[in-house]
């Protein structure tokens, strides 16, 4: 139903190098220090295996979404490198960043939907911003809708759903162009526990489809079930906690 | 190859086309103001090419009737003056060819020569002039030439008109200069209303992967509409001008003739060309940010 690896999708303009093959990403003694002089990250090395389902935990404050942020280009880091599939973020810009960023999902915390377009619209704002002829959108909008459970709320506005619903296109929208790589921030920070669950059950099963995911939460018992990896962050500095 | 043409242009028109139809009242503003600063140029340079017309005819009429000095000979001076800038032809008179002509025009009999002790008149020459508008200039370096005593040129009416199509055409480069600059100003304030307005969408679109130009293209083009909707406003405007003119000149002045100038395609072409420009140009500058 969900062809998560397109044969279409556009070749990165730099290959891979055999030793990160098995790494989808890797952050190499990165260190973010902002312009007023706050420091988001502290030398943080991380690498994000193929098929992992890595949790990023830590406080508000702590660079969890700055983590996220360097790894789909919207940061550049102060030192040190992040590679995304073999490629190195630094100093990529335009159609170079923008094709990057097609072997990347994210979904938001606070959703980022265009208020006047309606669930499929909004979700075929991705496939239009990569060029997709009208007969494929078509093509592919029906099973990422039926995927999170929204195919009778497709002519729906975002202001017509409620929070989880909307988190849910967010999900839709961010898998539409079957990226190999799904970064959610905090994605169930503004959901109660029934949505929340259902949003983790959507991206879980996502993962069982072979996509990498990488989710940032500060919901201990969220993270205890759903969580494969667990990394934590405190005050810009990472620690790897074994999962039992 | 010509899938991903059409696929591209389907997008970008309906994108355009969208970004149009939500830009509500600020097209009008877009458009109507660029539309009057079209009408206004297209009316200057049709008053500026009847005017050019109508010297040019005078103009093929307009000599400098140069006087020399008792003992200078205009076959000297000749040559020199048909060195000048400007000097179309020179045709000289000598003093007794001219008074030959006039005894005969004045049907003297005898000899009126030796009453008078000598031949009263002077060598003279015509000058024929290119350009109406160097009459004065050259009508003052004939005057500077040794042996010459006097120099008169035509029609002053001529001058004046030279001089008023003159101030017109600064009048008119700086009137289209100034609009062009408001035209410009509110053209690239509404293209960045309109990007404002998509502010969020332009941002899902950049993080979704979507290229620079793909973003920008159409508000490119969205401002290129601006230019051909505001041209085909004033040419119209213009026509229909043009039109109630002609039937008043052959009401009120049937001897006067309308001079036909350039070519049909000349004006709607510098219309448009004007209009297509300043709407990319402002369409550019408003997004230029998101080009980075």
């Amino acid at each position: 139903m969900f062809n998560l690896l397109d044969p279409q999708e556009p070749a990165l303009a730099t290959k891979a190098s055999p030793a990160a093959a098995d790494n989808i990403a890797s952050f190499h003694n990165v260190t973010k220090v902002f312009a007023n002089g706050c420091r988001g990250l502290n030398n943080v090395s991380l690498r994000i295996a193929r098929g992992d389902f890595l949790f990023i935990t830590g406080a508000s404050g702590a660079g969890k979404s700055t983590l996220l942020k360097l790894l789909y280009g919207a940061e550049t880091p102060t030192s040190g490198e992040v590679e995304l599939e073999g490629t190195a973020l630094k100093n990529l810009r335009g159609r170079a960043l923008a094709h990057l960023r097609r072997r990347v999902g994210v979904v938001f915390q606070d959703y980022q939907l265009i208020p006047n377009k309606t669930v499929e619209e909004n979700i075929a704002v991705v496939l239009h911003a990569q060029g997709c002829d009208r007969a494929e959108v078509r093509r592919r909008i029906g099973p990422a809708l039926r995927m999170v459970g929204l195919a009778p709320k497709a002519g729906c506005f975002p202001e017509q759903l409620s929070g989880g619903e909307q988190q849910r296109v967010s999900i839709a929208r961010a898998v539409i162009h079957t990226p190999p790589l799904l970064l959610a921030d905090e994605p169930t920070g503004n959901l109660d526990i029934h949505n929340a669950w259902t949003v983790l059950q959507i991206l879980k099963r996502l993962h069982s489809l072979g996509v990498t995911v990488v989710v940032t939460c500060h919901n201990e018992q969220i993270v205890q079930t759903f969580a494969k990896r667990l990394v934590r962050l405190e005050a810009g500095n990472l620690r790897e906690i074994p999962i039992f | 190859m010509i899938q991903r043409v059409t696929t591209q242009a389907d997008y970008l028109l309906r994108e355009a086309f969208t970004g149009l139809m939500r830009s509500g009242w600020m097209l009008w503003a877009a458009v109507s103001t660029l539309s009057a600063l079209l009408f206004l140029l297209g009316l200057g340079l049709e008053v500026s090419w009847q005017m050019e017309s109508a010297l040019t005819k005078l103009g093929s009429q307009m000599e400098i009737s140069v006087y020399l000095e008792p003992r200078a000979r205009a076959r000297q001076l000749e040559p020199r003056l048909n060195e000048l800038v400007g000097v179309e032809q020179v045709q000289s008179t000598t003093r007794e060819a001219a008074w030959a002509s006039l005894q005969k025009e004045l049907g003297v009999q005898g000899d009126a020569t030796a009453s008078l002790g000598g031949n009263p008149l002077v060598d003279s020459l015509r000058v024929r002039v290119r350009d109406p508008h160097q009459v004065v200039a050259l009508a003052g370096q004939i005057k500077a030439l040794p042996g010459v005593e006097r120099v008169h040129f035509g029609s002053e009416a001529a001058e004046r008109l030279g001089r008023v199509q003159e101030a017109l055409r600064w009048v008119g480069i700086a009137l289209t200069a100034i609009l062009s600059t408001a035209t410009v100003a509110v053209i690239t304030n509404t293209i960045r209303l309109i990007v404002l307005s998509r502010s969020k969408e332009i941002e899902v679109m950049q993080l979704v992967g979507a290229t620079p130009l793909r973003i920008v293209t159409p508000f490119i083009v969205e401002g290129l509409a601006f230019g051909v909707v505001g041209a085909l406003c004033a040419w119209g405007l213009l026509k229909v001008l043009g039109h109630l003119v002609e039937q008043k000149r052959q009401e009120l002045l049937p001897f006067l003739e309308w001079q036909q100038t350039g070519s049909e395609t000349e004006l709607p072409a510098i219309l448009f060309g004007v209009g297509i420009s300043l709407g990319v140009l402002s369409s550019l500058l408003a997004v230029r940010r998101t080009i980075r």
